[in-house]
């Protein structure tokens, strides 16, 4: 079945589930046993993710700890989960960052206590299903599904504008992804009239050729689905939205892993699917990851909102990984992967970090903070931290990141990546301006001076990502050397010239309509 | 002339449901006459005895091979007795949420049911027929059960009025069918549709389009039963306007017995005017989906929406027979089975807040209701994603497949017009679940319909919703092996 013998991916899908199941038969008024229950849940499913990385084999690309069992068997559907070096750390960002999500609530959600939990626990699972899906049809099923968690999420634990915030985030999203529906139908029934066979694997679809003009129309379809979940622009707009009206733990997660599921669909499908469309639509997925990086630094330059200024650096900072992906060197798809996975620790801390102070203030407006540095000395340190993290310093994990994005760019885009080095400069702009606004200057609004420092709950779910900050910081080769052979394999795919010229772009279908009379005589 | 030379006993097996659906409707009129006021309600129980072992009966027959029965005339093969197994779980259902509602709506007389008992054996008998007479009779007999139970509110203008507008209409379109096999039958000599078939096949080009003609004739009664547009005007009112259980009923069995019905015409009476029935039908499951839909975004009563919404889902099943392949055929079949959980589901949520006289359905009126009642709430939400379809919902996986038949047979535009059109309805089906959770909690009471049977279908709407929608494998299968044309 596969190296642990035991059905490890499921077991971290599903375990929320059971949590959710377990948590709905508390009593609504007990929260501290609902929090205390869903927090253990959620904690175990990282302890149990953890052998995925003790026991991953790095020497080679194939898919690990499958597991494949008939589903719909009739017509090709099965349940095949797996992972290799590329989900392996989506997977693992996912059950590191909901426990610390979930602790960032205690305080934070007191209304419907009950149903939040419940709700952030099928949204993980719905997350997890997506990264370890390797059927096509269950990763549709996963896509669409954690929408419904997520729209609850904003919807109903969000701010004043959260109803609009989330119709918008749930629209623009079904919207994308039911093209990708359609082309992922056309690639089943594509696949079985060349090579006869009914499929949904990913890993078979993966290595078919298919004709030019039919790639070109399965990219588009894919490549919209998820641009709009990465963002990228034009596509972001729901963003800001989605993320100001979020509660916390909702914005951590939608930045941390939900955005990632965009770019994450990139890498699995559209790159090595349609490798020769890839390389057809290199630039113009170049020029608008460009645009997305310095529109999102400048749109977040003059945000009086902190949150906005985050979610606006969000479009910004997926730009890079954008980026260095379709740069289609390994650097730069493991730096996009690096990117991937450090936007989720610096961003999802750096909302934990708005957060904590707007629990305490009820504000997120720049302008009435200021000197915090004095007041709330711990907390400073870890605000700085992260925003540096997040400007890309040495020394910390965007600047690996953000690194190996432009090397990897530079080494097939010198242009592009000259260009976009220069945005980093921009995040340092729009990222110390705000930095200075709210923690150094004088404490001029007095409500100020009634802030608390970190409590031990918050110390408890800040300090492993300050350890994941300065750990890739310093020592990347741990991760990266997880990823190498998956990303080279991934190169080799998309090297391939996969457009067949002896497959014919007109097929036809088997579309028999099968007319037996009945056993009738007139 | 000797009786017995035409007709056996195993005729009679061949109606084995319908044969017990009678009995026990015409048990339930004559039980009824003893029954004091009080005890109305053993009506229902037997009733719903009726349906469960009508039901027993046709999945016992499943799989025993097609025969034909009183001359060909009645045909019983798989395709049907599924369909006769949408009918009688939607029958027990809408017996289910009718019993306390009749008593609140002091309509609980045994006609009620013996109605829905014999209007269903009607239904039967359409999807189970290749003669054009016996469709004629049976849709008929079936749709003046529906005008009847549609009225049946007699203190309630808008149900007298619906009743009276789906009556007119309905006849209407009962002329259109008369006319048109009239033509038929006069160009080709049968009524039969395989006969028809043939003789269509060598029809001098004349004969074919006064065929066509003939065909649109019939089409017409057929979109009117399944309301898809451009003759859907009664849907909203009638749904809006019928008794809440009827509304279910009827949202979901007559069209399930037509849609069928509907099938066969096409596929084996039509076969030879393939070409230009799919045409035809291409514009009309189009615009079926697209009008019902759209105008669904501005409603705000939830029996109204749910009329509406019907008629985009009668859309987006004639995509399925568009798409002309076995598949669509088979994924028409497992939609109609999924639709029943999901659509019977949300009127079950309909009637648990409506007041007495049947009104107070706004949807203004579920609000915070997920609060108050969080597994109703929940049903509801699972109601909504499904009718939207999102997984891993049973409506997801109904819709995945009547598309895909769709992109089988190269109908990519109508497959891309289909899913804009499930994005569009993403928007109303989640103003429901806006209304339910997201608009606070309300502290007033709310009036409920409070009744023990009514939580339980919602309650088995939600779970085969779900249970469906995860595990489509044995239901599936069993929908695609069904189709025998």
């Amino acid at each position: 079945m596969n190296q642990l013998h035991f059905p490890i991916l499921s077991t971290i899908v599903f375990l929320p589930v059971i949590g959710a199941l377990l948590v709905s038969l508390i009593d609504s008024k007990k929260e501290t046993a609902i929090r205390w229950v869903t927090f253990i849940v959620l904690l175990l499913d990282f302890l149990v993710s953890l052998p995925l990385f003790f026991y991953f084999n790095s020497s080679t690309y194939q898919m690990q700890f499958v597991e494949k069992v008939p589903w719909i068997s009739s017509l090709g559907m099965n349940y095949y989960l797996g992972i290799d070096g590329i989900s392996l750390f989506l997977v693992l960002l996912t059950t590191f960052l909901s426990p610390i999500a979930q602790l960032s609530t205690w305080s934070g959600i007191t209304q419907k206590t009950k149903e939040f939990n419940i709700v952030l626990l099928l949204l993980q699972t719905g997350m997890l299903g997506v990264f370890v899906s390797l059927d096509i049809f269950l990763f549709y099923i996963f896509w669409e599904f954690q929408l419904i968690p997520m729209y609850l999420m904003i919807g109903i634990w969000g701010g004043p504008n959260r109803v609009f915030a989330t119709m918008k985030f749930f629209l623009y999203t079904f919207f994308g992804s039911v093209f990708m529906l359609v082309a992922l139908m056309a690639l089943y029934f594509l696949h079985h009239a060349y090579y006869h066979e009914y499929t949904f694997n990913m890993v078979t679809l993966m290595s078919q050729p298919l004709p030019a003009n039919l790639q070109f129309w399965l990219f588009i379809a894919f490549a919209l689905a998820f641009a709009i979940k990465v963002p990228m622009w034009p596509f972001h707009t729901w963003l800001p939205w989605a993320h100001v009206e979020a509660p916390t733990a909702g914005s951590v997660i939608l930045a941390g892993i939900l955005l990632k599921m965009g770019t994450y669909g990139f890498l699995r499908f559209n790159l090595p699917m349609f490798a020769s469309m890839t390389h057809q639509f290199v630039d113009i997925i170049l020029i608008i990851s460009l645009i997305g990086i310095f529109y999102g630094a400048f749109v977040a330059m003059v945000q009086p909102d902190i949150k906005k200024l985050v979610a606006y650096s969000s479009v910004s900072h997926l730009g890079y990984s954008m980026l260095g992906m379709f740069a289609l060197t390994t650097i730069g798809i493991e730096g996009s992967i690096m990117q991937m996975i450090n936007h989720g620790i610096s961003t999802g801390a750096l909302f934990l970090i708005v957060g904590i102070v707007y629990e305490r203030m009820h504000t997120r407006n720049i302008s009435e903070y200021g000197g915090l540095a004095s007041l709330v000395p711990i907390f400073s340190v870890f605000f700085m931290i992260f925003t540096l993290s997040s400007i890309a310093v040495p020394g910390t994990n965007g600047f690996i990141g953000e690194f190996m994005v432009l090397f990897g760019t530079f080494e097939s885009h010198k242009v592009f990546a000259i260009i976009a080095a220069f945005g980093g400069l921009f995040a340092a702009v729009y990222m110390l301006t705000m930095f200075k606004r709210v923690v150094f200057l004088k404490p001029l609004n007095p409500k100020l001076l009634k802030l608390t420092d970190f409590n031990l709950r918050e110390w408890i779910y800040m300090v492993p990502l300050v350890v994941f900050v300065f750990w890739i910081g310093i020592y990347p080769n741990t991760f990266l050397s997880k990823m190498h052979a998956s990303v080279n394999h991934l190169i080799e795919q998309t090297k391939i010239t996969n457009v067949n010229p002896n497959l014919n772009g007109k097929v036809s279908f088997d579309n028999k309509v099968i007319i037996k009379k009945s056993g009738l005589k007139g | 002339m000797n009786f017995l030379a035409y007709y056996s006993i195993n005729d009679l097996i061949a109606i084995a449901p319908q044969l017990i659906l009678t009995i026990f409707g015409f048990i339930v009129t004559l039980v009824d006459l003893w029954l004091p006021k009080t005890e109305k309600s053993a009506n229902a129980f037997i009733a719903l005895m009726g349906f469960i072992l009508a039901g027993i009966v046709s999945v016992m027959m499943f799989d025993s091979g097609t025969t034909s029965a009183f001359v060909g005339m009645i045909v019983t093969d798989n395709a049907s007795l599924f369909i006769d197994l949408v009918i009688i779980i939607a029958g027990i259902l809408a017996i289910a949420m009718s019993v306390n509602f009749v008593d609140r709506e002091d309509i609980n007389i045994g006609e009620y049911y013996s109605i829905i008992l014999f209007s269903s054996v009607a239904m039967m008998f359409f999807a189970s027929t290749y003669n054009l007479i016996v469709m004629f009779i049976s849709v008929e007999t079936l749709s003046i059960g529906m005008y009847i139970l549609t009225g049946f509110l007699k203190n309630k203008s808008e149900s007298i009025e619906a009743a009276m507008k789906y009556f007119i209409l309905g006849s209407f379109a009962s002329g259109f069918l008369v006319l048109g096999i009239g033509i038929m039958y006069g160009l080709f000599g049968s009524v039969d549709l395989n006969v028809i078939s043939a003789s269509l096949t060598k029809a001098a080009a004349i004969y074919k389009a006064l065929g066509i003609l003939a065909f649109m004739l019939i089409f017409i009664a057929f979109g009117f039963k399944i309301a898809a547009f451009p003759f859907h005007a009664w849907t909203p009112d009638v749904y809006a306007g019928a008794p809440t259980p009827m509304s279910a009923f009827m949202s979901v069995a007559p069209k399930a017995a037509a849609i069928l019905a509907l099938m066969r015409l096409l596929v084996v009476g039509m076969h030879p005017i393939q070409i230009e029935w799919t045409q035809m039908l291409w514009i009309i499951a189009a615009v079926t989906m697209t009008f019902g839909n759209t105008v669904a975004l501005w409603q705000k009563d939830l029996k109204r929406l749910l009329g509406y919404s019907s008629i985009s889902h009668a859309g987006y099943m004639l995509v399925g027979i568009t798409a002309a392949n076995s598949l669509g055929y088979g994924a028409v079949l497992f939609y109609l089975f999924g639709y029943l959980f999901m659509n019977l589901g949300a009127f079950s949520v309909a009637e648990f807040i409506s007041k007495k006289g049947d009104t107070n359905t706004e949807i203004a009126n579920l609000k915070g209701i997920a609060y108050k009642y969080p597994l109703i709430g929940a049903a509801m939400l699972i109601f909504m994603f499904s009718l939207a379809g999102v997984p891993p919902t049973v409506g997801f996986i109904g819709k995945y497949y009547l598309f895909s038949a769709a992109v089988q047979s190269h109908l990519y535009w109508l497959a891309i017009i289909g899913v804009i059109n499930s994005a569009i309805s993403a928007y109303f089906y989640l103003n429901v679940v806006v209304t339910m959770y997201m608009k606070g909690d309300t502290e007033g009471e709310f009036s409920i319909l409070n009744s023990g049977l009514l939580k339980t279908t919602i309650l088995i709407g939600a779970v085969g919703t779900i249970i469906f929608g995860i595990f489509p494998s044995y239901i599936l299968s069993i929908a695609l092996h069904s189709i025998a044309f």
